[in-house]
């Protein structure tokens, strides 16, 4: 059984690994938005990973000070880090299913 | 218990990967299959954030450490998705196509066919000479800046990110006449080995191939220069100066009705595509195909109508030969009328007469009525609808190709088959495939049966409808007819508005 600082320091240590991909990984999404005719559903894919950043960091608040209000927060911005892409994803899959008939 | 909301994220989350999950299936892309992985980790991780939640913090579980290492895993499984999709748009896929900024895809087609053009002349020419040339365009064009070199391929990516720092409006004709100024001095370097014929070739060749893997788009930027080179380079070398100066004032005449005529003005003896592009590339894309074969026909119709005798025999011929070669070779250029190339006045021969787009003909030939137009359509696999009498083995066509459908008439309740009395849904049908499919073919074989069942003039309302649809949607109509079964009334009310073919 691993002790209670023992994962707050884990998490602490590998919360800099993920917060590297997540904006190598924004960085990535600016270069293609760029590219697109009609960039709307991609400019909103970066409100998206903005609400990942805050839905995380709502979560590691909470790890830290143990308030249980931030569940509001984590869901606020989770649903905005997690909504944009359905939306996307679904334009996406009903455009080229068009395309595809 | 209302944290339980704090399973909102996690459910969306898991639709983003059933979506990326389906799209990966239509669309077969390293994007979709990375993403899916991505979101399935994403949704781990808001899972994994939710229960942390619901649980508490007074005692800590290893669940809140797999928090941090699912969401950096997705992050790094997206960063991968997004990589890869740049990779795509340096050679753009059909289907990705409609989505992209129009001079990336610009970029992306070109590139692709001078690849492709490279490679069938390199062992001609040489790689050291190709290198040259791409060098030269590297040092002093500033879409190809910075471009490496290497085994006489061109960089793609660098090119689309130069293309970022030029005006988003002029993008796409820097991208055609850069390319232009890179194939003219190719086949400048081509000439030095081989003839003028065969240069063309291989670059016809290359178009053909490209086609291919990456669609019609191709043809914006080849059709032009092949034209060019197969028939108004011949022409212009036979011209006098008295014929240069009537083909400018013809051109300009045609000016009003299509402005990009202005822009194949000969000017020293030469026409200057760099203007032609400039002006194409402002145009919309869906209509660059047409307007392009519009310009040309126009252009072919200065050449057929001058008054040097020899010269018009000679633009005859030359797109007659074009029209013949572009419509074998070529078969997805019929979707768009190539052979409207064909100067005024001049018959085409065989099936080729019925390849107009937006016209309806009447084909009066009793003793077969088995198509040589449908058999062209099903080889090339161009979207056809074939509405028949024939009985349900002659519709074996149907698997022959995808994209030919065919309906059978007749009152049995079958697949396949529509009464010859439902007139309303037999033009529902009809609307519906030609605006899905770009100058789709539709053949008509059966109007005796649908007069039988319907009456002469109800048929000819309908079929006047058929008419109106194929014009305003850019199909072609073909109604073949055993002319013994109309009296020659009738004959003469459908000649009216269909184009008639002995």
């Amino acid at each position: 059984m691993m002790g209670f600082d023992t994962i707050r320091v884990i998490v602490l240590l590998i919360t800099p690994l993920g917060l590297y991909f997540w904006t190598k990984c924004t960085l990535n999404y600016l270069q293609i938005t760029r590219y697109f005719r009609n960039p709307g559903s991609w400019r909103w894919t970066l409100i998206a990973m903005l609400g990942i950043f805050g839905a995380y960091f709502t979560w590691l608040a909470y790890l830290l000070t143990g308030e249980n209000f931030l569940w509001m927060g984590f869901v606020v911005f989770g649903v905005m880090g997690t909504l944009p892409f359905l939306l996307g994803n679904l334009e996406s899959y009903l455009s080229l299913r068009k395309v595809a008939r | 218990m209302i944290e339980v909301t704090t399973l909102a994220p996690f459910g969306i989350a898991l639709g983003i990967c059933v979506l990326s999950w389906r799209l990966n299936a239509i669309q077969k892309h390293p994007f979709w299959s990375y993403s899916t992985v991505s979101s399935l980790l994403f949704s781990l991780m808001l899972l994994s954030g939710s229960l942390c939640f619901l649980m508490g913090t007074e005692e800590l579980t290893p669940l809140y450490i797999l928090v941090p290492v699912f969401g950096a895993a997705a992050a790094h499984f997206q960063s991968i998705a997004t990589r890869k999709f740049s990779e795509m748009i340096h050679s753009p896929l059909e289907k990705m196509k409609t989505l992209l900024r129009k001079d990336i895809v610009v970029v992306g087609e070109s590139a692709v066919l001078t690849t492709e053009f490279i490679r069938r002349i390199t062992t001609w020419v040489g790689v050291e000479n190709i290198a040259a040339v791409l060098t030269k365009h590297a040092r002093s064009n500033p879409l190809f800046r910075g471009c490496k070199v290497k085994d006489s391929t061109l960089d793609t990516p660098t090119m689309i990110k130069n293309i970022q720092n030029i005006d988003g409006k002029r993008g796409t004709g820097v991208v055609f006449t850069s390319f232009l100024k890179l194939h003219d001095d190719l086949f400048g370097l081509c000439e030095t080995m081989m003839s003028g014929e065969d240069i063309t070739e291989l670059f016809e060749d290359s178009l053909a191939a490209v086609y291919s893997q990456h669609g019609e788009g191709v043809y914006v930027y080849g059709l032009p220069l092949l034209l060019h080179r197969r028939v108004f380079e011949p022409l212009l070398a036979s011209c006098t100066p008295e014929c240069l100066e009537e083909v400018n004032a013809r051109i300009r005449g045609l000016e009003k009705e299509e402005p990009l005529m202005r822009t194949l003005e000969v000017k020293n003896g030469k026409i200057e595509l760099e203007e032609f592009y400039r002006g194409l590339a402002r145009l919309n894309p869906d209509e660059m195909m047409e307007r392009i074969i519009f310009v040309f026909s126009q252009l072919g119709n200065v050449f057929s109508s001058v008054k040097n005798k020899a010269l018009t025999r000679k633009s005859e011929r030359l797109l007659s030969k074009t029209v013949s070669h572009l419509t074998e070779k070529h078969p997805a250029l019929t979707k768009y009328g190539v052979v409207k190339l064909m100067s005024k006045g001049v018959e085409l021969s065989g099936f080729c007469r019925v390849l107009g787009v937006g016209e309806s003909y009447l084909i009066k030939r009793p003793e077969k009525h088995d198509l040589e137009v449908l058999e062209y359509v099903i080889k090339h696999d161009l979207p056809a609808l074939h509405i028949t009498t024939s009985r349900p083995p002659n519709l074996q066509r149907e698997n022959i190709s995808k994209n030919v459908k065919t309906l059978w008439l007749s009152k049995l309740d079958v697949k396949g088959a529509v009464s010859p009395s439902a007139l309303d849904i037999l033009r529902d049908t009809v609307d519906n495939f030609i605006t899905q499919n770009r100058g789709a073919t539709v053949v008509l074989d059966g109007l005796e049966y649908l007069m039988l069942e319907n009456g002469h003039e109800i048929t000819v309302k309908f079929l006047y409808d058929l008419v109106s649809m194929a014009g305003v949607k850019r199909a072609r109509l073909i109604v073949p007819i055993d002319p013994k079964a109309f009296t020659p009334s009738q004959l003469a009310q459908l000649e009216r508005f269909l184009i008639p073919i002995s």
